[in-house]
């Protein structure tokens, strides 16, 4: 034990042993980079599914329109009533509104969902290299403090 | 009326905008707390490493500043702000207070050794202590006051240590003074106790009373009584020993003695064993006994000296007298008695035979001859032969100290000469030289009459005695070389023909080999160069030399002095070698001083040299009747012939020649055989003194010295050698006249006529020649005439040799007018032929 001791107290030793920890440096920062790569993507994947979502959305949104346009005219009709004017006009022009609205949301929350997912998916590319960057000063560090330590022992 | 359905909402509403997760922003915020993080890391990195730097440079400016000028230029800034100043700032405090501290210490020791050794008091000690103490921890007050608070804290320690410390000394002073003090008391007292046993009326009892009153005042300070009392024991113990060993020692006589020795067996020594006493007694009898046989062998060393003197001079030694008293009182009677009948029969032996100082050898020999004749007749022969063992012990003394030194023995056994050489000192002293010089001959001639009385052998006749010599070496080159010159040449005229004796004299005793050549010199020019040279070292000569000339000049030295050297080296065997390097050393001094100072050549200076060294360079005979230089006071031609003329069996027969020594030379067993070999191989060489020839056997080849009876060689001084020979030749031709001169003209026509080539001439001479031989031969004519028959070969080689019978022999001879006639007929008819 003392003459490993004794090796680890050499220059050479402390030159190796930074030399070791740079590079674990340099691996945990490209892991740490790939982690983000997979999390940019997964973000991707999870906004896209949020738009396909908010396009069922629409999609019901346009078939309650439909169901309900058809139900005024239907039963305007059944009633006698113009189903192009007065109430029927109006509860269809308001339906209209609505369904359209709704529909719109939905449209809008898919193209959000997206854009948030892109967005979030190019944060976590961005962090992935800051990391990686962080790794590559982190290395730096310690290497420069094996060669300082090494100095201090020659 | 028809009811009509209304629109029914499905419910569907605008979608709110979802919750986003901002998790770029979420990065992009940790990115830029990442980014600043890591910015921070790095800063912290820089800001370390400039730190660290800063830190560095701190230190450095102490190490390179100082800690104290440090802190003094930081607290002069308004303190520390940077990090590197305040690195410099915690360092330089550090470094102070360890450096002070270190100082205060040092002075700390200093000042409890310097207390130690002037023994301070602890007052000016402790008041000397706080200075420092304070003083330090004050100079670190102005520019740390922290670092000075931990200073003055970790001083007050120290300096508590070292008051302890010379407490501790000054404590362990104080006892060892009282106690030096008590002892020193004791020990001065003690010491008067014992002083006072050896005074005289000291006894016993007085020095009981001394040692009651030590007691009393040992108590008085304190010492415990065991203690005193031991002490006193003590030293009443060695005064009563001293006392006696006084009494002992300072009794009248040795009856007395013996008394004391008696009173101390019956009354022991205090304080001592059965044991200590008797060896107490036992040592003083020993002591006594040793006295009585001291004053015995002096007063014999005392008798046996003054018959010594008695005999050698004829009077005993100044201020000695036989004490009966004395010598009865010490010795038993009968020998007492014995020793004043040798005291008697010495007295009675100078008045019989004289004094031994001035006795010839035959009369020595004589006395020991009529003293072993005694042992024969004596009612008591044991003291007959102890007298005869006396009396040769007496002359062989005089004998060796005669060989050893003759002048210091006359000096010593003539009162006269003595003196004389004591008046020659201080007439020397006075700077008297012309008198000293005539007294020194004078004492010469008295000296001279005593050796020819002793019969001292010619080279053992010095005239100075040689402590004498060694004073006058120094006299004599201590003289300014200015006037060395005129003293030599003074010295040399008034010593005469004794000169050369003198110089060789002082040349034994060590007189610089320049001065000796000096003193030979009559040259002043020489003289001063010889003494100026006395002092240089030949190495120092030669430099400046080129590298030939040296050998060069010892070429031309050696060409120019080959026959000297053989001739001078031939008699004096390694005297005359001693001789000959020195003048060839001076010789060598002066020639290459002369080439280096005149810019003379080597040949030129050698000869220059060699003529004022020894001018007798060319005055050696190298023949077979000798090897040797003549000095040039004699001429080298007369001294041949002379000497040539010695080697003649008649004048050998007259000299005083003993017979080789039979033991190693069988074949020259008796005198004639002896006289024979001389006359025909003979060979003179130089003495060691140069002033004369010694003779020498030729001996295949060997020269073996020829001895007179005495032992000593057979020597003839240049300036004796004519005298010799014409006494010689004169008692020869007392005993002519009794021999029929006309053998002689026999001879000599017969001679003549051979050589004019006489047939019947040789016939006549063979038996002149037998008849000559029959004849007892006293006359060295005969011996001539004979020698010449048998060795002439022509008549111009007899004329010759008859010229040299006419000139040297007979010049006085009544006869002479015959020898004329007879050589003018040889040479007519010679002529005629």
């Amino acid at each position: 034990m003392a003459a490993i001791g004794a090796m680890m107290a050499t220059g050479g030793a402390q030159m190796a042993m930074g030399a070791f920890s740079a590079m674990g440096q340099l691996a945990a920062g490209s892991a740490q980079k790939r982690q983000y790569a997979q999390q940019a993507r997964q973000a991707e994947i999870q906004g896209r599914s949020q738009a396909i979502a908010y396009k069922q959305k629409g999609a019901d949104a346009l078939r309650n329109l439909n169901e309900t346009l058809a139900a005024i005219i239907s039963r305007g009709a059944a009633g006698g009533i113009d189903p192009t004017s007065g109430s029927a006009a109006t509860l269809q022009q308001y339906a209209m509104g609505e369904g359209v609205r709704e529909f719109n949301i939905a449209a809008d929350n898919a193209v959000m969902a997206l854009g948030q997912a892109s967005t979030q998916a190019g944060i976590y590319q961005s962090a992935g290299k800051a990391a990686q960057l962080s790794s590559f000063v982190s290395a730096a560090g310690t290497l420069g403090q094996s060669a300082y330590r090494y100095g201090q022992l020659q | 009326m028809a009811i009509l359905p209304r629109y029914q909402r499905i419910g569907l509403k605008t979608r709110q905008p979802q919750q986003m997760d901002f998790a770029a922003a979420r990065e992009q915020a940790k990115l830029g707390q990442n980014i600043s993080q890591q910015l921070d890391r790095m800063s912290d990195f820089a800001f370390k490493k400039g730190a660290d730097q800063a830190e560095l440079r701190g230190q450095e400016r102490v190490r390179e500043e100082g800690a104290l000028p440090t802190l003094e230029a930081l607290q002069q800034a308004g303190g520390p702000t940077t990090i590197a100043e305040r690195a410099a700032s915690d360092a330089a405090n550090r470094i102070a207070v360890v450096e002070v501290e270190s100082l205060a210490k040092q002075d700390m020791q200093n000042l409890v050794r310097e207390a130690d050794k002037n023994n301070m008091s602890m007052t000016a000690f402790e008041g000397s202590m706080a200075d420092i103490r304070d003083g330090y921890a004050a100079s670190l007050d102005v520019v740390d006051p922290v670092a000075a608070g931990v200073l003055a804290a970790r001083l007050s320690n120290s300096s508590m240590t070292y008051q302890g410390r010379y407490a501790d000394i000054a404590s362990r002073k104080a006892v060892a003074a009282a106690a030096a003090r008590v002892s020193e008391i004791v020990s001065v007292d003690s010491q008067v106790i014992l002083d006072s046993a050896t005074v005289p009326g000291a006894t016993r009892e007085s020095l009981e009373l001394a040692g009651q009153k030590l007691l009393e005042d040992q108590l008085t300070l304190g010492v415990k009584e065991k203690n005193a009392r031991k002490v006193v024991d003590s030293v009443l113990q060695q005064a009563i020993r001293q006392n006696r060993l006084y009494l002992f020692d300072n009794a009248a006589d040795v009856e007395q003695k013996q008394k004391l020795l008696n009173e101390y067996a019956e009354n022991p020594l205090p304080g001592y064993t059965y044991e200590q006493n008797r060896s107490f007694t036992g040592s003083l009898e020993s002591n006594l006994n040793a006295e009585v046989r001291k004053a015995q062998g002096s007063a014999l060393d005392d008798l046996n000296n003054a018959m010594v003197v008695l005999g050698a001079t004829g009077s005993p030694p100044p201020g000695y007298e036989f004490d009966y008293e004395k010598i009865f009182g010490i010795f038993p009677e009968d020998q007492a008695v014995l020793y004043e009948d040798a005291w008697l029969d010495a007295n009675d032996d100078v008045l019989n035979r004289g004094a031994l100082a001035d006795m010839p050898p035959s009369r020595a020999v004589e006395i020991s001859e009529g003293l072993a004749a005694e042992i024969a007749t004596s009612e008591d022969p044991s003291k007959a032969i102890k007298r005869l063992a006396d009396w040769n012990e007496s002359v062989a003394n005089r004998n060796d100290a005669l060989d050893k030194d003759a002048a210091l023995f006359v000096a010593q056994t003539n009162e006269g000469v003595g003196g004389a050489f004591e008046a020659i000192q201080e007439t020397i002293a006075a700077g008297n030289i012309d008198l000293a010089s005539k007294m020194l001959l004078n004492v010469r001639e008295i000296l001279l009459v005593d050796y020819d009385i002793l019969q001292v052998p010619t080279s053992k006749q010095n005239i100075m005695p040689k402590q004498f010599a060694g004073q006058m070496v120094n006299v004599i080159q201590s003289i300014e070389t200015d006037v060395a010159s005129e003293t030599f040449n003074l010295i040399r005229n008034r010593l005469e023909d004794y000169a050369p004796q003198f110089i060789q004299e002082l040349r034994a005793q060590g007189l610089r080999p320049e001065y000796v050549q000096a003193m030979y010199s009559t040259n002043a020019a020489v003289q001063k160069e010889l003494l100026d040279i006395s002092g240089r070292d030949i190495k120092e000569i030669k430099v400046g030399l080129e590298s030939t000339v040296p050998n060069d000049t010892k070429t031309a030295l050696n060409l120019l002095l080959e026959d000297y050297r053989q001739g001078y080296l031939a008699g004096g065997g390694s005297a005359a070698e001693a001789v000959f390097n020195e003048q060839y050393a001076v010789m060598e001094k002066l020639a290459l001083t002369r080439i280096k100072e005149q810019g003379l050549d080597p040949s030129t200076a050698a000869e220059g040299v060699v003529q004022d060294i020894v001018a007798e360079f060319d005055q050696v005979v190298l023949s077979k009747q000798g090897k040797y230089v003549v000095p040039m006071e004699f001429n080298v031609q007369t001294i041949e012939d002379n000497a040539s003329m010695f080697l003649n069996e008649k004048v050998l027969n007259r000299l005083d020649i003993a017979p080789l020594d039979s033991a190693q030379y069988p074949g020259f067993v008796d005198e004639p055989v002896t006289i024979a070999s001389l006359a025909s191989t003979g060979i003179w060489l130089n003495n060691s003194t140069g002033d004369g020839l010694t003779l020498h056997f030729n001996v295949n080849g060997v020269e073996l010295p020829v001895l007179t009876s005495v032992g000593s060689e057979y020597e003839v001084k240049f300036s004796e050698m004519s005298r010799i020979l014409s006494e010689t030749q004169e008692a020869i031709r007392s005993e002519l006249l009794v021999v029929e001169p006309d053998i002689i003209e026999r001879a000599v026509s017969g001679a003549a006529a051979l050589a004019m080539g006489s047939r019947e001439a040789r016939s006549q001479l063979e038996g002149l020649e037998t008849e000559l031989t029959n004849v007892e031969l006293n006359d060295p004519t005969y011996q001539y005439v004979k020698d010449y028959i048998g060795s002439v070969s022509s008549a111009q080689a007899l004329s010759f040799k008859l010229q040299e019978v006419v000139d040297r022999g007979f010049k006085k001879d009544p006869t002479k007018s015959v020898w004329e006639n007879l050589k003018a007929q040889l040479i007519q008819t010679y002529e005629r032929k």
